[in-house]
């Protein structure tokens, strides 16, 4: 089966900018390496998971995905198609309708001078694909509603402050699927958001893709939060996909320290709890630490 | 009482603790009879969603409120002294030397334009000679992990973590008793989360630290807390022992943030998150704040306030909670 996005060997150099003493010392050029040689393939329906920690590329690969950002190498095919090069605004528009993307923080990411029903309707408009007033407005609510932000008549005349963060990142979301996108990519869709409110956020990104076969690329630095909702789980450090595989397979045993490394920092709650537990069983033998630390050395 | 002589006092008891919304006719209280009492070398998280109260709450013990906000009532003392009476003046050998706060956001709560270095010398000032100050900021810098030579660095040259780490070094600087954190791990990296928290957890062993930790994380406050308070509403509707309170929660608010955490080899799909949003300050009626939201609720939830009180070994502020 071909796969919905494929990127082949995608390299990103960055230059590192160079002053007047670089030029003058005679210092070569240097690069930063963003990505080096990833590859990745997602298909149609699939959640693929990119975990690491800042500055391991994760984003840059984001932006890869989008088109914000032209790789140094390397291929991208879409349904078996190569895309990486896109020459005329048409296959841009049609590249960008069908990747479409959730940021981050969706206390920023929503202008405030503008309601809920302008920020979901504005790509529709921006390409040219919203029909008469009537066809956009029934599009707008319809999305509104399967985003779960109802009743949409109403959501839709809010301002973003009007709402609360769980509710503005279905207004998000509902932005990105007003194009009937056949990819989303989420950036930490959920990492603002309240514990509470998080699960709500999931689920609904995972009834979205039972509804429209959605695929997405869910960016995070939570390797538990990848391993509950993805299919497949890349770890990323340093530009490179160091691991790659099943949740389970990962979660259980990951093959390389960087992941342990990873795991052991975000310890669940039973985790911590467990730790503690076990952590007060050596104090009492050890207490206090600092002291037992100089007696040592 | 009066026969003893040397009553033992706790370092720090908040009782009654009220805060609320200037302007408004109906009683909005963004803070609800907040108390708690911590020894000496405790550590408490308090935990709660967005808009609970937990920042208005820190923020009232330092009468650090914004102007929108008014403290209505409550005791705040400092082993035995009430400090909430003191004037402005006397309040500042209070702030900062007795109790010290690390503020939210640490992205963006140290000035752009001057070097780390010379905040912290800001933070030390006084009764120090300039000289001194310096050689004191960068022990401080050291002590929280940071190379004494960047002192002179701007923010911008930092990472996300060095940041918090200079923002916990200027709270240490007038040696405090007490710390009050606010999500000193939001916005973080998972790998710099935690060596924060390993931070926090050796200067309250090291510097006999009593620790306040503001998060929504529960499993950030499991790894460094004693006690844990929840909020909800403006109230604390739980306090206990992190064991107790985190294993076995009472509050039926609780065990729902309990299970809308994430725990290891769980599937995403058995995460229940908690429907409907908290109550708006103004918007809060008689009863219990949670009631409707809460999937036991009954009549009485509704009616009447549930006052804090002792099961077992926490207090919970619950109707239901002996038939849950």
């Amino acid at each position: 089966m071909t796969p919905l996005i494929e990127f082949r060997d995608i390299s990103v150099h960055f230059p590192v900018p160079r002053g007047l003493s670089d030029w003058l010392h005679r210092i070569p050029h240097q690069e930063i390496c963003a990505m080096e040689r990833v590859n990745i393939t997602v298909h149609r329906g699939e959640i693929h998971a990119i975990v690491g920690e800042s500055g391991s590329g994760k984003s840059t690969l984001a932006r890869v995905a989008t088109r914000l950002q032209i790789p140094t190498q390397g291929q991208i095919y879409m349904n078996g198609e190569d895309v990486t090069i896109l020459r005329s605004r048409a296959a841009m528009r049609d590249y960008r309708s069908r990747v479409q993307m959730i940021f981050q923080d969706p206390f920023s990411s929503l202008n405030p001078s503008q309601t809920i029903f302008a920020h979901v309707a504005e790509p529709l408009i921006i390409n040219g694909t919203s029909g008469d007033a009537k066809n956009l407005s029934d599009k707008v609510l319809a999305t509104l509603a399967l985003a779960g932000l109802r009743p949409a008549e109403i959501f839709a005349q809010r301002y973003p402050d009007e709402l609360s963060g769980g509710q503005r990142q279905r207004a998000v979301i509902a932005g990105a699927l007003v194009m009937e996108p056949e990819l989303v990519i989420a950036d930490e869709p959920v990492s603002m958001l309240d514990v509470s409110v998080r699960a709500e956020i999931l689920k609904l990104m995972l009834e979205l893709r039972a509804a429209r076969g959605l695929a997405y690329i869910f960016i995070t630095h939570d390797l538990h939060l990848a391993a509950a909702i993805a299919d497949r789980v890349s770890v990323m450090r340093r530009g490179r996909v160091i691991e790659s595989g099943l949740p389970s397979e990962v979660l259980k045993n990951p093959t390389e320290d960087y992941t342990r490394q990873l795991l052991a920092s975000a310890p669940t709650l039973d985790e911590a709890l467990e730790r503690r537990a076990a952590r007060n069983l050596h104090a009492g033998s050890l207490s206090p630490p600092a002291v037992a630390r100089n007696v040592q050395s | 009482m009066s026969s003893m002589t040397e009553q033992h006092q706790p370092l720090l008891q908040v009782s009654g603790l009220t805060v609320k919304l200037r302007g408004f006719h109906t009683a909005a209280l963004v803070v609800d009879d907040f108390s708690l009492t911590l020894e000496r070398g405790e550590s408490l998280g308090l935990a709660g969603e967005s808009g609970c109260g937990k920042t208005t709450a820190a923020l009232a013990l330092m009468r650090l409120l914004s102007p929108g906000l008014e403290l209505t009532r409550g005791s705040v003392r400092i082993s035995g002294e009430e400090v909430l009476d003191l004037d402005e003046q006397s309040f500042d050998d209070v702030r900062w030397r007795r109790v010290a706060y690390v503020f939210q956001g640490a992205m963006n709560a140290l000035n752009p334009v001057i070097t780390v270095g010379d905040q912290i010398v800001e933070a030390i000032h006084r009764d120090r000679t300039q000289d001194m100050a310096r050689e004191r900021s960068r022990e401080l810098l050291e002590s929280v992990g940071i190379d004494g030579h960047r002192a002179g660095a701007y923010p911008h040259q930092f990472s996300g973590g060095m940041r918090q780490r200079a923002m916990i070094a200027m709270a240490l600087a007038a040696n405090p008793e007490i710390i009050i954190a606010d999500e000193p791990t939001t916005a973080l990296d998972v790998v710099v989360q935690a060596e924060i928290l390993d931070l926090l957890i050796r200067l309250q062993k090291e510097r006999g630290l009593t620790t306040i930790m503001i998060s929504h994380d529960l499993a950030a406050i499991a790894s460094t807390c004693d006690k844990v308070a929840v909020m909800y509403g403006g109230r604390i509707i739980e306090i206990g022992a992190v064991e107790k309170v985190l294993r076995q929660p009472c509050h039926p608010y609780t065990r729902a943030l309990v299970m809308a955490a994430p725990q290891s080899h769980q599937d995403f799909r058995k995460i229940s998150p908690i429907p409907g949003t908290p109550p708006r300050p103004d918007e809060r009626g008689s009863g219990c704040a949670f009631s409707p939201r809460c999937p036991f609720a009954r009549d009485i939830c509704r009616a009447e306030q549930p006052p804090l009180r002792m099961v077992g070994e926490s207090s919970v502020a619950c109707h239901l909670v002996e038939e849950l």
